[in-house]
C-alpha cells in the first residue's frame, strides 16, 4: 500500500485499533484494577505469600528442565537432520512443525496412554517385571510435565537449529578443516559460534513456552504441581482478583523480558545468515557402524517421546482403561446431543469465525510490518508478539472483567472466546501473509501499474492471488491454533460454551477417557488436514511460520 | 617448496558426471593458472587436490610421495576460495591466527606471525576489525593471509578475485604474483578468464570438459594453440576449417568455405585440416586487388587505442584487431569499393583436429 491515502491508513490502523482495544485496554486496565481495587489480597501479601514463591519457584524450575531436555535431545537431531542424508528426509524435516500445532490436551490424553499407568511403556515394564500392577508412570506429576514439553520443544530445537546448520558455508569448514582444525575444534570454534543465535533462540523460546504452560499442568501436574498460569486460574477461580493481577504482572514482566530477549537472539541470528550453497551432508549408507547405531537409537527415542503420543491418541479413542476393553462408545458419544456434538458445533462455530477474523485483521498487519513507515511496522510488530509475551489465561481474564461486563456478554460469553481466539491466530496469519508478500517480485506490481490497473484492481487481481498460499498457510496455522485453543476457552466459557478441547479436560477429570480419546483423535484428525494444508501451500510461499 | 604430480586423477558423481581423467605437473615454486570455462572441472580438480574429493582412479604426489590417503588438514596446503569464507564471527586477527591456534603455536610466536603476515599485506591497521566491517579486496587479502600462516608449501587459489571490481582485481593479481614469488610457494590458481590466467602464471593448463587440453606458457597457448577448443577459448581466434589441396615444402593450400588460404605447415594432401589465424594477424585491405578475399564489413567496434573489425566471409565471421587508425577511417568512410584480407602463411596454427 504504497500511495498514502486516507483510505489506505484507515484500513491499515483498524486491526491495531482492534488490538489496542481488545487486547492492550482489556489486559492493562484490568491488571490496574485488580491491583486498585482488588477486591483480595494486596500485592505485597501476595509478593510475600508462600504459595507464590513455591510456585514461581516450580514455574522456572520445571521451565528450566525442560528447556534443557529439549535442547539435548533435540541437538542430535538437528545435526542429524541438517548433515544426514536418507530417504524420506523431506518427510522428516516437513513432519517436524506437526507436533507445534496438536492442541496441547490432545497431546495430555496421548501421553496418559503412552507414558500413564497401564500405559504403552507401563506395560513393556510390567511385562518385562513380570508385574500385575502398574510399574511406572510418567505421565504424572514433574516427568510428565517434563516429557510433555519436551514432545513440543524438541522439533522446536531441531527445526531452528537445523536451518541455521544448513545456512553454514561448507567453504567456512572446509577451510578450517585445512588449518589443521580438527572435528571437535572446527566443531567447537566454528559451528557452535554459528548455531549459538538459533540454539538461543530456541532455548529462550521454549523457556517462554513452558513458563507460561497451562493445559499440560493442570492436567498433568494433578493440582500438586502449578505454575503462575495455573495459578492465575486458580485466583480468579476464588475470586480474588487482588491476588489474579498481581500474579498477572509478576508473569507479564518476566515474559516481556524473555520476549526481548527472544528478539534480541533472532537479530542476531539474521545477521549472520548466509546463503545456502550446497551443504555438506553424509549419505546414510557411508556412516560408520557405531555412528549408525546411535543415529537408530536416537530415532528409537524420539519414536517413543515425539511420535509415541500422537499413536496412542488413536489408541485412546476405542480403548477404554476404566474396563480394559475396544470400544465405540467415544465416538458414540460425540454424535449425542448431550454429549459431544455441542461441544463439536461450538468448536467449528467459534475457530471457523476466529480465523476468518485473523485474516482479515492478518492483511493489513502484514502490510504494516512491510510498511516503510517505522512507526507503523514497529507498532505493529510489538502488537504481534504481544500475544507471546502475554499468557491466553490473562488476556482472557482482561476480556472478562472489562469487555463482558459492560457488554453484558457475561452470561453468554461466546464472543469473547471468538475474540481470544482471534488474539491467538493473528501473529501466525500476519507472519504467513508478510512472509509472502516479502516474496512478491517489485517488478510484478509496477507491470500492473504500468497496464493501468488502479489500485484496487491490483490489490484484488494481482497482490491477493499472489498472496494465497501465504493467507491459505496463516489462516490453516490459525484455525488450528483456535480449535485446540483450550486456557482462554475453559476461564472464559459458561456451559453453554463448552468445545472440544474444554470437554476434553473436563471428561479427563471425570474419567471417562474413551469419551476423551475419541474428541482428541477428531482434534488431531483436524490438526492433521490443517497441517497437510500448510505443507502444500508452504512449498510455493512460506518458510517457518516463526 | 614441493613439485605436485597429478596423473590420471578421475572422479565420477553419483550422477554420472566425469571429471578427468588428470595429468598435470606443478614444478616447484611455480604459480601454474587452471583455465577453463564455467563447469569445466577446475573446483573438482583443486578440491581433489586439497583432498576433500578422493579421486575413483589416478595417482597424487607431492614431491614423490603419495599423498591420496593424507588427509586434508596433513598436506600442508594453503587455500583461498572465491566465497573467501572468513569466519564470520572472528575478528581479522582471529582468522589468521586460526591455523596457528588449533596447531598450538604459542601465544607470542602467533602475534609475530600475524603481524609479519599483516604488514606482508598491508593489512596491519584492520587487525581488530570484525569481519563485516572490511571490504571485498581486504577480505580476499585476510583470506590469503590465513592461507599463508602456516606456511604451505602448495597454495590453492579458486577464482579468489572473480567477485572483485576489474580494477581492484588487476591489483590484487600483481600482489598474489609478488607475494607468490617472494615466498616461492607453489601455487595452482583457478580462474574462467584468459587475461587474469595470462597476467598471473607461469605456466596455464587450459581445461576442457574434465580433461587438460594444453599446457604451456602463456605466449605458447596464445601464438601456438594446439586444438580448436584452446585456440577460441584463448586466443578468440579466428578457425578456418578446409581440405588440403596442395602440400609443397613447409606449407600447403588449404581450401576452405570456397577460397584458398596459404598455411605453413604439413598435412596430406586431401586431408581434412582446422587452422586458426589471430585477430591481429588478419591484415585488411580496400580497393582491388586480384587473388584477395572479398568480404564484408560488419561491424568497427572501438577497444582504446584499437579497433576491432569484424568481418563478413561466406556463412562465417572473421575477427580483425588493427592501431591503423587512417584504415578504419577509410573502411568507415567507405561505400563502393571492395574490402579484402590476408594473413601470413606463417601466422596461421594448424590445429589438432577430433
Ligand atoms: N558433488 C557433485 N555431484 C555431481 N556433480 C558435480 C558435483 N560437483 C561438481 N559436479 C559437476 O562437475 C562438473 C565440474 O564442476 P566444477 O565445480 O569442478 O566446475 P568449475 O570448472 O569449477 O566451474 P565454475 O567455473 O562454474 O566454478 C560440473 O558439471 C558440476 O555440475
Ligand atoms: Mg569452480
Amino acid at each position: 500500500m504504497r500511495n498514502g491515502s486516507t483510505a489506505t491508513y484507515v484500513i491499515m490502523a483498524l486491526p491495531l485499533l482492534l488490538l489496542m482495544g481488545f487486547l492492550v485496554y482489556p489486559v492493562l486496565g484490568v491488571l490496574i484494577l485488580g491491583l486498585v481495587v482488588g477486591p483480595g489480597s494486596s500485592f505485597q501479601e501476595v509478593m510475600s505469600s508462600q504459595v507464590t514463591h513455591a510456585t514461581l519457584w516450580f514455574t522456572f524450575l520445571q521451565a528450566a528442565a525442560s528447556t534443557i531436555l529439549a535442547v539435548v535431545l533435540g541437538l542430535p537431531g538437528a545435526f542429524l537432520l541438517a548433515r544426514l542424508e536418507f530417504k524420506g528426509k523431506q518427510a522428516v524435516r516437513a513432519a517436524v512443525i506437526l507436533p507445534f500445532i496438536l492442541p496441547p490436551i490432545v497431546v495430555v490424553v496421548g501421553f496418559l496412554r503412552m507414558f500413564g499407568s497401564y500405559g504403552f511403556v507401563d506395560s513393556v515394564a510390567m511385562a518385562l517385571t513380570g508385574s500385575t500392577e502398574s510399574v511406572v508412570n510418567f505421565a504424572a506429576g514433574v516427568p510428565g510435565i517434563v516429557l510433555a514439553h519436551a514432545f513440543y520443544n524438541i522439533p522446536l530445537v531441531i527445526l531452528l537449529v537445523s536451518a541455521a546448520l544448513e545456512r553454514l558455508d561448507p567453504d567456512i569448514e572446509d577451510t578450517a578443516e585445512l588449518l589443521g582444525a580438527s572435528s571437535i575444534q572446527s566443531l567447537r570454534r566454528i559451528v557452535l559460534p554459528h548455531i549459538m543465535p538459533s540454539l538461543l533462540s530456541a532455548a529462550i523460546l521454549t523457556f517462554l513456552f513452558c513458563f507460561m504452560s497451562f493445559p499440560i499442568v493442570l492436567a498433568l501436574g494433578q493440582g500438586r504441581y502449578m505454575t503462575l498460569e495455573v495459578l492465575i486460574y486458580y485466583a480468579f477461580s476464588s475470586f480474588d482478583f487482588g491476588m489474579t493481577s498481581s500474579i498477572a504482572v509478576i508473569q507479564i514482566l518476566i515474559l516481556m523480558a524473555l520476549a526481548i530477549a527472544y528478539t534480541a537472539a533472532i537479530r542476531s541470528d539474521k545477521r549472520d545468515a548466509g546463503q545456502t550453497s550446497f551443504i555438506k551432508t553424509i549419505p546414510i549408507t557411508e556412516l560408520s557402524a557405531p555412528g549408525l547405531l546411535t543415529g537408530i537409537l536416537y530415532a528409537l527415542l524420539i519414536g517413543v517421546i515425539v511420535v509415541g503420543p500422537m499413536i496412542a491418541v488413536i489408541d485412546s479413542a476405542v480403548f477404554d482403561p476404566v474396563t480394559g476393553q475396544y470400544t465405540l462408545k467415544g465416538f458414540l458419544h460425540l454424535l449425542e446431543v448431550e454429549g459431544g456434538l455441542l461441544p463439536l458445533t461450538n468448536s467449528l462455530f467459534y475457530a471457523t469465525l476466529a480465523t476468518l477474523f485473523s485474516v482479515v485483521m492478518g492483511i493489513p498487519l502484514a502490510y504494516s510490518l512491510r510498511s516503510r513507515s517505522g512507526l507503523l511496522s514497529n507498532s505493529t510488530s510489538v502488537m504481534i508478539l504481544l500475544p507471546l509475551g502475554v499468557s491466553s489465561i490473562t488476556i482472557a481474564y482482561g476480556l472478562l472483567r472489562l469487555i463482558a461486563v459492560p457488554t453484558g456478554w457475561a452470561a453468554n460469553p461466546w464472543p469473547l472466546i471468538i475474540i481470544a481466539q482471534t488474539l491467538i491466530g493473528v501473529p501466525f496469519t500476519a507472519r504467513a501473509i508478510e512472509n509472502s508478500l516479502r516474496g512478491i517480485d517489485p517488478s510484478l506490481l509496477e507491470q500492473a501499474d504500468s497496464l493501468g490497473a488502479n489500485r484496487l484492481q491490483k490489490l484484488f487481481f494481482v497482490e491477493l492471488p499472489l498472496l494465497a498460499p501465504g493467507i491459505l498457510v496463516g489462516a490453516a496455522f490459525a484455525f488450528a491454533m483456535a480449535i485446540g485453543e483450550m486456557s482462554a476457552t475453559l476461564f472464559l466459557k459458561r456451559e453453554q460454551n463448552v468445545t472440544l478441547a474444554v470437554a476434553i479436560y473436563e471428561n479427563l477429570g471425570v474419567r471417562k477417557f474413551v469419551e476423551a480419546g475419541a474428541a482428541s483423535l477428531l482434534l488431531l484428525v483436524v490438526c492433521f488436514i490443517a497441517f497437510l494444508v500448510i505443507q502444500r501451500a508452504s512449498e510455493s510461499a512460506f518458510k517457518g511460520a516463526i | 617448496m614441493v613439485r605436485v604430480v597429478l596423473s590420471g586423477l578421475a572422479r565420477e558423481f553419483a550422477d554420472g558426471t566425469h571429471i578427468g581423467p588428470i595429468d598435470l605437473t606443478l614444478e616447484d615454486g611455480e604459480l601454474l593458472a587452471l583455465l577453463g570455462p564455467s563447469g569445466s572441472g577446475k573446483t573438482t580438480t583443486l578440491r581433489m587436490v586439497a583432498g576433500f574429493i578422493t579421486p575413483n582412479h589416478g595417482t597424487l604426489t607431492f614431491d614423490g610421495a603419495n599423498i591420496l590417503d593424507v588427509p586434508p588438514r596433513d598436506r600442508g596446503i594453503g587455500m583461498v576460495l572465491q566465497s573467501v569464507a572468513l569466519f564470520p564471527h572472528m575478528s581479522v586477527y582471529q582468522n589468521i591466527a586460526f591455523g596457528l591456534e588449533v596447531s598450538g603455536w604459542s601465544r607470542e610466536k602467533t602475534i609475530n606471525r600475524v603481524e609479519a603476515l599483516s604488514d606482508l599485506l598491508g593489512i596491519r591497521n584492520l587487525l581488530f576489525r570484525r569481519t563485516r566491517e572490511i571490504s571485498g579486496g581486504e577480505a580476499q587479502r585476510v583470506a590469503l593471509a590465513r592461507a599463508l600462516a602456516k606456511e604451505p608449501q602448495l597454495l590453492l587459489l579458486d577464482e579468489p578475485l572473480s567477485s572483485l571490481d576489474p580494477q581492484l582485481r588487476e591489483t590484487l593479481q600483481f600482489e598474489i604474483r609478488k607475494i607468490q614469488k617472494e615466498l616461492g610457494v607453489t601455487t595452482l590458481y583457478v580462474t574462467h578468464s584468459q587475461s587474469e590466467a595470462f597476467a598471473i602464471s607461469d605456466r596455464v593448463a587450459v581445461l576442457d570438459n574434465g580433461v587438460v587440453s594444453q599446457v604451456g606458457a602463456p605466449e605458447e597457448l596464445y601464438n601456438r594453440p594446439k586444438n580448436e577448443f584452446v585456440a577460441r577459448f584463448v586466443g578468440g581466434g579466428n578457425i578456418f576449417a578446409g581440405e588440403v589441396v596442395k602440400s609443397t615444402e613447409g606449407e600447403i593450400l588449404i581450401h576452405a568455405n570456397g577460397w584458398r588460404f596459404q598455411v605453413s605447415g604439413t598435412s596430406q594432401s586431401g586431408s581434412d585440416v582446422v587452422f586458426s589465424v589471430k585477430p591481429e594477424d588478419i591484415r585488411i585491405g580496400l580497393g582491388e586487388r586480384p587473388n584477395a578475399l572479398a568480404v564484408e564489413v560488419v561491424s568497427i567496434i572501438p577497444l582504446g587505442g584499437m579497433h576491432k573489425i569484424i568481418l563478413q566471409f561466406g556463412d562465417r565471421k572473421v575477427t580483425s584487431i588493427t592501431q591503423d587508425e587512417d584504415l578504419v577511417r577509410m573502411l568507415k568512410e567507405n561505400e563502393s569499393s571492395g574490402v579484402w584480407f590476408t594473413f601470413e602463411p606463417s601466422s596461421a596454427s594448424l590445429l589438432k583436429t577430433d
